[in-house]
């Protein structure tokens, strides 16, 4: 019984190694599948369908969000900070995305700079509600005032 | 790779949405050269409390143009009081080649090598552009734990000489606001 139990020592730490490595690599399970619903601006200018779909990769995850973007994050070398695979140069007008997790709540970030200098920093912050997902929307955007959305998305597929 | 031919063309329409925000460069915005001169006033932390006695000058230089600026710090209605604080500075942008905006001046040096800034390295990503009457300089960071923050100063010119605004963004709050009105200085 000792033997056995010496025995499953060595796979135990090496389980417990894994699955802490794991929680730095990934999102927790809430996380994943698909979820809709409504989004507003919360001055009440603007509302409208919003869905994301969250699912596991290779060596991280990916997001898809409207209006058609699709972006795979994997470590980027910060506990708890992800980035994109597409090497985004911000300067010659790619989209730069990275994204961060704490605790519940994963934050994804689309930074662009427009040829005339002209700047847009949009961050969606995703929490775990029972199945569904919180979604708050904050974009800063040159030459206007700071908006920020909200809306609860429900849970239609895993 | 064909996805990402996809996210650039969905983020097409943001490219649009933003130049049509900002007033892309119409053939109405100031110039650089409408900015040239020497700028004097006065700024305000509302929050804070504290109050900014500001020196501005923005000149020509290779390929772009400079901007000094001077500040004293002060909590009160008189400057001259022990422990005063001050600091300037110089920022030198060039413009940049492809784009219609003016990117920070490297120190140019035998062995220095231009890359392109990596904000996940701790790059800062700066960049200056002029909309409408305003000439914007900005300045983007990820910290460390993947919070950004957003440098924005934004100089308009009026016919007293020039508004001030300085606001620093946290993941899209923005933490701290300055205004301030400068008066053009006779030469």
């Amino acid at each position: 019984m000792r033997a056995l139990f010496h025995a499953a020592l060595p796979g135990l730490a090496l389980v417990l190694a894994a699955s802490t490595a794991y929680a730095q690599q990934t999102l927790p399970e809430g996380f994943f599948g698909q979820f809709r619903g409504k989004l507003a601006v919360d001055d009440g200018t603007a509302e409208g369908d919003f869905t994301v779909v969250i699912r596991r990769t290779g060596r991280g995850f990916a997001v898809s969000w409207p209006p058609r973007i699709s972006e795979t994050f994997e470590p980027a070398g910060r506990p708890n900070v992800f980035k994109s695979v597409a090497d985004g140069r911000i300067l010659e007008g790619d989209p730069f995305y990275w994204a961060r997790l704490d605790g519940k709540t994963l934050i994804v970030y689309a930074a662009l700079i427009g040829e005339h200098g002209g700047y847009r920093i949009d961050n969606y912050t995703y929490t775990v509600s029972a199945s569904d997902l919180d979604l708050v929307v904050r974009q800063v955007v040159s030459g206007a005032e700071p908006r920020t959305s909200k809306g609860r998305l429900e849970r239609y597929g895993q | 790779m064909a996805s990402r031919r996809r996210n650039l063309r969905a983020l097409t329409g943001a490219i649009i949405l933003t130049a049509a925000m900002s007033g892309g460069a119409a053939a109405q915005d100031a110039t650089i050269e409408d900015f040239f001169g020497t700028y004097v006033g006065n700024a305000r932390i509302e929050t804070a409390g504290e109050f900014r006695d500001i020196i501005v000058a923005i000149e020509p230089s290779r390929k772009g143009f400079s901007i000094y600026t001077s500040t004293v710090i002060r909590k009160g209605p008189v400057r001259a009081v022990p422990g005063v604080k001050w600091r300037s500075e110089t920022q030198v942008f060039v413009r940049s080649g492809a784009h219609d905006f003016y990117e920070p001046m490297l120190r140019e040096s035998m062995f220095a090598q231009r890359r392109t800034p990596d904000l996940l390295k701790g790059d800062t990503v700066a960049w200056a552009s002029i909309r409408g009457q305003t000439l914007g300089v900005y300045a983007m960071n990820v910290l460390d734990d993947g919070h950004y923050e957003l440098r924005v100063y934004e100089r308009t010119l009026t016919d007293l000489g020039m508004d001030l605004r300085f606001i620093r963004y946290r993941d899209g709050m923005a933490l701290r606001e300055l205004e301030g009105v400068l008066a053009r200085t006779k030469e």
